[in-house]
């Protein structure tokens, strides 16, 4: 290397260094407030996102907030039992936690718990500091919970713009929820801007899984991953869930309308005109159905297995018109029970179908039920009508204890206390069972945002914490919903090459409906439907 | 074919030297040059106005929208050419100045004819030198029809720039060294991962014309081994790497990407974009098959051949021997009549004033709309906006008939998924169906992406729906860019001291008029949706003489009778005329008497119709025959466009 090059090198050095210090300063750049001398605020610091008063996963990445209040200095002190606190000064508002220091302080006090004190230094005439001079003011601590349980590692979601009928942009994205990095899984631009929806796990593994795909250019179908062998299905798969076993994915076909209201704060809405619920058995290439999964006079959809694999859970409403091509006046009218019914996977037998919650009761429309892995909560929706709760505002958490006796399940449902009064849906357990993930649009009542809440042994569910983000202010300006948050064990492995490869190929496993759909327009209506047996009956 | 080589890339080191007399010459072509591109760029800025490309509003779909901020950056490091469109899409924001943008665009087109030149030169085609403006001249075609390939031709000019420096690194002394292929192969690996991870599909220009270049010198071995390497780099990087379909990996930028084929949205002056990057590589295909031709005719002694080259070279020799002065006049003379040729030609004042209409109304201005609209009457959505541009200078009801009409024109409700044209959604807001409005427009954002003009109405929506954690939301957005961010700010600043804008007066009237009764099955029907705005507030006026006007348009008498009532929760000072002529024909049609309380018809109205029926009458009821003294009189009035269900359009 010649002088000339070598002085190359000291421009590159001396830049990097210089941004080093300025990043040291913006950081460092204010005085730490003094121990005494501080004047009491005497509340809450507002603070962006709302991580007050939570229960943290030992294993989240580091929270970080918005200080709303006005400064010119913010201080934070991140303290816990053990370990050494985390101090982090700033010019800024925004509070960056160092990963690192976080990550050693829950690890230290998993269990335990974390409180922050937060620091302003404004030039505040009003607090009797004269013009010009700088005063400390110290807010209210919060404490928050460190969980002792961790949560799933990483979360697969949606992430698309709030569409009605085209979009251009969406892709399935997960997300490592011990550090910030989100890695693509597939996205639509790789299937020609198809539609990529209904990503779908068994038992929280990433090497069984099950994706959906609409496009033009290369049709419906689904991709399936079953430990890392990738095959295409040439079916469309609607609501899927995978029986614990691995063996077959169970699936609802929905004649699916989208409608739009001229006056409502969400012009949304959808329903389904006819729906049925089928299952594919690996192996064997074949879709079936049964009776009571696809009966003519009602709708079924949603399937969530128990974790033993020995009932199906899913949501069933009466169909009570004839014409498949049009809303019916009564689109609010229709509400779906939450039932269930036994398998016995060796012998491919269905059992009876009981009701687990009637809407009659509830007056209310229950959807997405969700088994929590230990097999002891039943987490569901309910909403005002209908079967799609993110577009219902009244849709809300609710959570049954299976561990209740039969009769007595019904009764032990309860609203959760981390509702809001905007649309809760599309939640998911921890493999643990002690976390769940969930959709909410509360706030901004039209972008959907992850939440994740922990769950105590007694089914109690703590206030929620917004999905954090590196940048405080990435929800500020983001135009993205989050949907459909899927809790993970370890990451996807397939790359999206390879998803994308398998699904615009022209090879699929070919199978054929063992009915058209689930009610054959033949012959007159059918009669007013029974309902079902209780489960207690 | 040795001759065709040794003639066509000269040996740098043993080219001769420039004669002295040729560098009045060079200063001669250099000022013709800086004179054709001053001129190209005034051209731009003051005839053609770029900032009615960057406007755009839904004609124009591929305009880039750019925010500040990694987050936003971030996702073009995920696809080929991201980089380049990033750049691009930052450069396009200052077509929104009026003279920055002709600046950006005449910077390029300069890059890109250099470049070519450079590239003719160094394949020794100095005859065909004059092809170096070919790229301007089709940047003026396609500036000129108002369209917009700003970011495919800065992904072509970025890979003719990386040819110049392949060109620059491989034809100097190195590449007479030993091992001069090696450096060649390096040098075309290094740049090739470089440029197409830059500027994606645009690469293969590159890779096309360095293999051209080394098959010119005699190294064919190397310039299928570049066409390879090239075909599996692409493979490689976009498909493997990238995880890219192979479709967008070897087409990313090109002028044909999968969303414009999706959505059959083909964008006007796309040919030109084609020809753009086909110009060079066919051009040297060409000169290189004819000079090949050329030596073969050579080695042969066919005599009356050799004397037509002969004659060829002698005129030629003639040529050279022209005054230098002479020889620029003609060159440049020439060249100003192809470049004003193709300005003439390329051209289009209609769509222009497309373009200023939709400026003037979204930018509600509007006297300046029904002075634009002039120039292109009889589009849907000039019809559109004049309506609008009369309702909102209180002449809807009193000069409707004096434009073009078309009954489908009126109201735009986006049923057919045409998301073009995003003024017509603002006549949606306007009237109160902010969930019509926000359906559009939440789709055009999907389609079209975060442009600020789509996410700056979507923020009115949801502060008018009361929704103003998600107005914020948009606001937020708008803060991020870098000509749009004025009234987001200013609105976020007020949002912090009226936290629901009471005091808004925009907010305010939108709220007030807002449709409140909700239906699923009045969604697109225009005159249910109106009837049930005028239930939810009998005062909105907009909705009122938009339904009154339908019911004109389409002929609909009886149901315009049924609802003139309504007149009166309005201040008319008097029956507007349009509506007088409409109750004349009404009456003398039905012989049935209409009552106004506290309302007058104008008896001049009265004498009108009858003399509109005299006329009428005296050509035998022939509408054929009437017309032309029928349209003298009373060509903006509703009598005629009654009988004959078009209005001439007399302003």
């Amino acid at each position: 290397m010649n002088g000339r090059s070598r002085h190359l090198l000291v421009f590159p050095a001396i830049a990097l260094l210089l941004l080093a210090a300025c990043g040291a300063l913006s950081q460092k750049g204010g005085s730490v407030p003094p121990s005494d001398g501080c004047v009491a605020a005497g509340r809450l610091a507002t603070i962006y996102p709302d991580y007050v008063n939570v229960v943290i996963p030992p294993n989240i990445a580091p929270l970080n907030f918005r200080i709303e209040e006005p400064g010119c200095r913010y201080h934070v002190r991140i303290r816990s039992e053990q370990g050494r606190p985390i101090q982090i000064s700033s010019r800024s508002d925004q509070i960056r936690i160092p990963a690192r220091q976080w990550r050693a302080l829950l690890a230290k006090n998993r269990g335990g718990k974390v409180s922050v004190d937060v620091y302003v230094q404004t030039e505040d005439k009003e607090s009797g500091a004269s013009k010009g001079q700088p005063l400390w003011r110290q807010f209210s601590s919060f404490t928050n919970d460190i969980a002792a349980d961790d949560i799933d590692r990483y979360l697969v979601y949606r992430r698309i713009h709030p569409a009605h009928s085209v979009w251009k942009e969406m892709g399935i994205y997960q997300r490592d929820l011990s550090t910030f990095d989100e890695s693509v899984v597939l996205q639509n631009r790789s299937i020609a801007g198809g539609c990529l929806n209904c990503h779908t796990f068994c038992a929280n593994r990433p090497d069984v899984m099950l994706l959906s795909s609409r496009s033009a250019e290369y049709g419906s179908a689904a991709v399936i991953n079953d430990n890392g062998k990738i095959r295409k299905v040439g079916t469309k798969f609607g609501y899927t869930a995978w029986h614990p076993s691995g063996r077959l994915v169970t699936y609802s076909v929905n004649q699916v309308v989208m409608f739009l209201h001229s006056a409502d704060r969400e012009v949304r809405d959808v329903m389904d005109l006819d729906s049925l619920l089928a299952y594919y058995v690996l192996g064997s290439e074949q879709v079936r159905t049964a009776g009571p999964l696809a009966r003519k006079d009602r709708l079924e959809t949603y399937p969530s297995w128990s974790p033993d694999g020995k009932h199906l859970y899913f949501c069933s409403a009466a169909r009570t018109w004839e014409q498949r091509n049009f809303i019916p006046p009564s689109y609010d009218q229709v509400r779906y029970d939450l039932v269930r019914i036994a398998y016995d996977l060796e012998k491919d037998r269905w059992g009876e179908l009981e009701t687990v919650l009637a809407a009659q009761e509830t007056g209310k429309s229950a959807l997405l039920p969700r088994v929590s892995p230990d097999g002891r909560w039943l987490l569901f929706c309910m909403c005002d009508y209908g079967c799609f709760p993110v577009y219902q505002k009244s849709s809300d958490l609710y959570l049954i204890d299976l561990q209740a006796p039969p009769e007595r399940a019904a009764d032990t449902r309860r609203r959760l206390d981390i509702n809001s009064d905007e649309s809760e849906s599309w939640h998911s357990f921890s493999s643990n069972s002690r976390w769940i993930a969930f959709s909410s649009k509360r706030g901004t009542g039209l972008f959907t945002r992850t939440y994740l809440s922990h769950i105590d042994e007694s089914g109690r569910a703590a206030k929620p914490l917004l999905l954090p983000q590196k940048d405080p202010g990435h929800y500020d300006c983001c135009l993205w919903t989050y949907s459909v948050p899927e809790l993970i064990a370890s990451p996807v492995r397939a790359t999206g090459e390879k998803l994308a490869r398998v699904l615009r190929a022209p090879e699929a496993i070919d199978v054929t409906m063992p009915i058209t759909m689930a009610t054959p327009n033949a012959g007159p209506a059918s009669p007013p439907p029974e309902p079902y047996p209780l489960a207690h009956q | 074919m040795r001759h065709f080589a040794r003639k066509s890339v000269p040996n740098t080191q043993t080219e001769p030297a420039a004669p002295k007399s040729v560098r009045p010459a060079e200063t001669g072509g250099r000022i013709r040059d800086l004179l054709f591109f001053v001129l190209f760029y005034l051209y731009l800025w003051q005839v053609v106005d770029l900032r009615l490309i960057a406007h755009g509003a839904g004609i124009i779909t591929n305009f880039p929208a750019f925010y500040t901020g990694w987050t936003y950056f971030e996702r073009f490091l995920s696809y080929p050419g991201g980089i380049v469109e990033y750049v691009a899409a930052f450069l396009s924001q200052l077509f929104y100045v009026g003279w920055a943008g002709p600046a950006v665009a005449t910077a390029q087109v300069w890059l890109t004819c250099a470049a070519t030149d450079y590239v003719l030169k160094r394949f020794g085609l100095t005859a065909l030198r004059p092809l170096r403006f070919v790229p301007a001249l089709l940047g003026l075609a396609t500036y000129a029809q108002y369209s917009f390939h700003f970011v495919t031709a800065t992904a072509l000019t970025v890979s003719l720039l990386f040819v110049c420096l392949y060109l620059r690194l491989t034809g100097t002394g190195t590449s007479q060294r030993k091992g001069r292929s090696a450096i060649s192969l390096s040098v075309f690996v290094v740049l090739s991962v470089i440029l197409y991870t830059f500027a994606g599909g645009a690469y293969l220009v590159f890779a096309a014309l360095v293999a051209l270049y080394e098959a010119a010198r005699r190294r064919s071995g190397m310039a299928l081994a570049y066409l390879l390497i090239g075909a599996v780099l692409l493979h490689v990087e976009g498909v493997l790497i990238f995880d890219e379909r192979p479709a967008d990996a070897y087409g990313a930028l090109l002028p044909y990407p999968w969303e414009k084929l999706a959505l059959n949205q083909a964008e006007t002056g796309l040919v030109w974009a084609y020809v753009l990057y086909l110009l060079l590589p066919s051009v040297l295909v060409l000169a290189m098959s004819g000079q090949f031709a050329l030596a073969r005719l050579r080695a042969g002694h066919d005599t009356a051949k050799s004397r037509v080259r002969e004659r060829w070279v002698r005129w030629t020799e003639r040529h050279r021997v022209l005054p230098a002065a002479l020889k620029w006049t003609v060159a440049t003379l020439a060249l100003a009549a192809v470049v004003a040729g193709t300005a003439v030609a390329s051209y289009s004042p209609k769509r222009k004033t497309l373009f200023e209409v939709d400026y003037y109304a979204c930018h509600e201005m509007w006297p300046q709309v029904l002075q634009a609209a002039r120039g292109r009457p009889r589009d849907m959505m000039v019809v559109h906006a004049v309506n609008r541009a009369l309702y909102h200078t209180g002449r809807l009801p009193y000069d409707a008939f004096a434009h073009p009409q078309h009954p489908d024109a009126l109201l735009q409700t986006g049923k057919d998924r045409s998301l073009r044209c995003w003024h017509k959604f603002d006549t949606l807001v306007h009237l109160g169906l902010l969930n019509l409005a926000e359906k559009n427009l939440a789709e055009c954002a999907a389609v079209f992406g975060e442009h600020p003009l789509i996410l700056e109405r979507l923020a009115l929506i949801n502060l008018a729906k009361d929704r103003i954690a998600a107005a914020r939301i948009y606001l937020h957005r708008l803060t991020k860019t870098l000509f749009h961010n004025d009234w987001a700010r200013d609105t976020l600043v007020r949002l912090d001291c009226d936290p629901n804008l009471t005091e808004d007066p925009r907010v305010s009237h939108l709220r007030r008029v807002r449709l409140n009764t909700d239906s699923i099955a009045d969604f697109y029907v225009g005159e249910r949706m109106l009837q049930a705005l005028l239930e939810s507030n009998p005062h909105n006026r907009m909705a009122f003489e938009y339904l009154t006007t339908s019911y004109l348009l389409n002929r609909q008498l009886k149901k315009f009778i049924d609802n003139i009532a309504r007149l009166n929760d309005f201040e008319y000072g008097e029956v507007p005329r349009i509506y007088q002529e409409a109750l004349l024909i009404y009456m003398y049609g039905t012989k049935q008497p209409v009552y106004l309380p506290g309302r007058t018809l104008d008896p001049q109205r009265r004498r009108q119709i009858e003399d509109f029926s005299r006329i009428y009458n005296s050509y035998g009821r022939d509408k054929r025959a009437a017309i032309p003294e029928l349209t003298k009189r009373y060509s903006d009035s509703y009598f005629f466009y009654h009988i004959y269900r078009f209005s001439p359009g007399t302003r």
